[in-house]
């Protein structure tokens, strides 16, 4: 398909050749212009992954193409058009900002070098302290000037290995608007690797899960959510909380059924189909209930469950 | 030269030769020679190669500057080589650049490091003409060459810095003192001699001594010979390892 930017195909990795495979046989496409979140526990192969669309590892199997070049017979051309952030930050403290994104543009020939530096600091939110050594920044700044290093040369693909890892919740939602704007404004296809849901939630037009080396789940957040198929169902009803346990129970869609003092918690299974019929019963009852929740499963609930299932497998 | 390669070299200088360094290099070692020479070492050694021990001493510690900047760039690297170089790795620029700008930038610094050396020996020997600066600036680049590969290698293999710094001061001890930095290597017992001669620094010592002073212990055209495969032979395996081993 022309809209795809990624096509890996039957990709597998181990760092020694006698060694465990840490990525099996995975099949991934990204489509030109949507953020791709790799979502998975640590050790699951996303950084490894990263490495090798990075240009750092060679695949031991399989093949990968972005934008319709051979990654393994044209690495040099794939560079001009990825931008990297690695998991661990790549600056260097004696340095300043300023200086850091200097370097960079002389290393890219990056045309009116100035001016850009200075557009990128401010789009960044960066420009007043650019010329302070990077050592004096706090782990938000230094992270948004690695964007800003990556995003200055206006790549193709951000290809960014965790780049939320270990800021807070106001840093991290700031990055996210970025990426955001970086995204729509700017048409660039982003691939991030996180270990928050609700990064992934937030920013992702599609998810791949990643656990132990293999995809064990693809889609967008919301097919994701109710791949599962099941809702909580959460019910406070005054004194007819009989009346509604007696009604559930024969239910053969209604699964860890509990009932504390007049609250009714249970599980509703293919939620599609058996919703319309509890909301009836509930209408029924009218006053009687006095609150009524129904909730698909949160993204980190979702995420556990995959990484669990196949683990049991 | 290429952009990427100067980029290269003025963030080297930045990060591993900050001023303080810079300031150290230049001062200690003309400091040392000066106070030698007010304390009457050329009354006391006395040496046979018809110059005084503290000019005599001077290449010696031209060769021991290069030997220190390259070790420390070398401390350096370990660290960088999961950071800055691990980035330069996946940008498009050629690893040729890369190491280029690596050692052009080492280089620049050792002859900065060594200039009040060669400033103070043209003040205490006399007039040095242009040929003395172009060879002893030919024997820099060529020793630079040699050890900073050396180190550069070096800490290709090693993961730790405070590891890369015990092991390259054990290295520049046994480099210098049994070589013919300190003394003259014609003075020395024969098992030392012997060692000394299989010493690069012995050879890069004495084609310095002769290009500022006219002295040399050893055949000229041999040492030539001998610093020049040093150094070609360190830059091809850090070539090597570089596009082997390095920032994986």
């Amino acid at each position: 398909m022309k809209n795809e930017i990624i096509k890996i195909k039957s990709l597998s990795f181990k760092y020694r050749k006698k060694g465990k495979q840490v990525l099996k046989n995975i099949d991934l496409n990204v489509k030109k212009g949507e953020i791709f979140g790799l979502l998975g526990p640590n050790g699951a192969g996303k950084t490894t992954l990263f490495h090798i669309l990075f240009t750092l590892l060679k695949p031991f199997r399989g093949k990968i193409m972005i934008n319709d070049m051979s990654l393994e017979k044209n690495p040099v051309e794939i560079r001009k058009l990825i931008s990297v952030m690695f998991q661990d930050s790549k600056l260097d403290k004696e340095l300043s900002g300023y200086q850091t994104l200097d370097f960079y543009a002389k290393l890219l020939r990056v045309p009116n070098r100035k001016k850009n530096i200075l557009w990128v600091a401010d789009f960044m939110g960066l420009k007043k302290e650019l010329h302070k050594k990077v050592d004096t920044y706090s782990g938000g700044m230094k992270r948004r000037l690695e964007l800003a290093r990556c995003f200055f040369t206006k790549p193709k693909i951000m290809l960014l290995d965790e780049p939320t890892t270990r800021l807070d919740p106001l840093v991290r939602r700031k990055i996210w608007d970025y990426l955001k704007i970086i995204n729509k404004k700017y048409g660039v296809t982003i691939i991030l690797t996180t270990h928050y849901t609700e990064e992934a939630d937030y920013l992702c037009n599609r998810i791949a899960i990643l656990d132990e080396g293999k995809i064990i789940k693809l889609g967008s957040p919301s097919e994701l959510k109710s791949s599962f198929n099941i809702n909580f169902v959460k019910i406070k009803a005054g004194t007819e909380v009989n009346i509604i346990v007696s009604w559930l129970k024969p239910k053969n869609w209604v699964k860890n059924l509990v009932c504390e003092d007049s609250e009714i918690k249970f599980i509703l299974l293919n939620p599609k189909k058996n919703l319309n019929s509890l909301l009836a019963f509930v209408n029924k009852l009218d006053s009687k209930v006095i609150s009524f929740e129904c909730t698909s499963l949160s993204l980190d609930e979702l995420f556990i469950k995959y990484v669990e299932k196949g683990k049991r497998k | 030269m290429n952009g990427p390669i100067i980029a290269i070299i003025q963030r080297n200088i930045r990060v591993y030769f900050p001023l303080i360094v810079i300031l150290s290099s230049i001062i200690s070692f003309p400091s040392l020679v000066l106070i030698l020479t007010l304390l009457g070492v050329d009354k006391l050694i006395k040496l046979n190669l018809g110059t005084t021990y503290s000019l005599f001493l001077i290449p010696g510690l031209i060769c021991l500057t290069i030997l220190n900047h390259s070790s420390l760039v070398g401390i350096g690297l370990i660290n960088d080589k999961k950071r800055s170089y691990q980035l330069l790795k996946v940008l498009p620029i050629s690893r040729l650049s890369i190491i280029l700008g690596t050692f052009l930038g080492v280089i620049i610094m050792e002859i900065i490091g060594v200039i009040p050396l060669i400033i103070l020996i043209s003040v205490l020997s006399g007039k040095l003409a242009l040929i003395n600066y172009l060879l002893v600036l030919f024997y820099i680049v060529l020793l630079s060459i040699g050890f900073f590969g050396f180190f550069f290698s070096l800490s290709i293999f090693l993961k730790r810095g405070i590891i890369f710094s015990r092991i390259s001061s054990t290295i520049i001890l046994l480099f210098t003192f049994v070589s013919g930095v300190f003394y003259s290597i014609s003075k020395l017992p024969p098992l030392l001699k012997f060692i000394a001669l299989l010493n690069p620094i012995t050879y890069g010592a004495d084609a310095i001594r002769y290009s500022l002073l006219g002295v040399h212990e050893i055949n000229l055209v041999f040492s030539l010979i001998v610093l020049v495969l040093f150094s070609a032979i360190t830059l091809l395996i850090t070539l090597y390892l570089f596009n082997s081993k390095w920032a994986r």
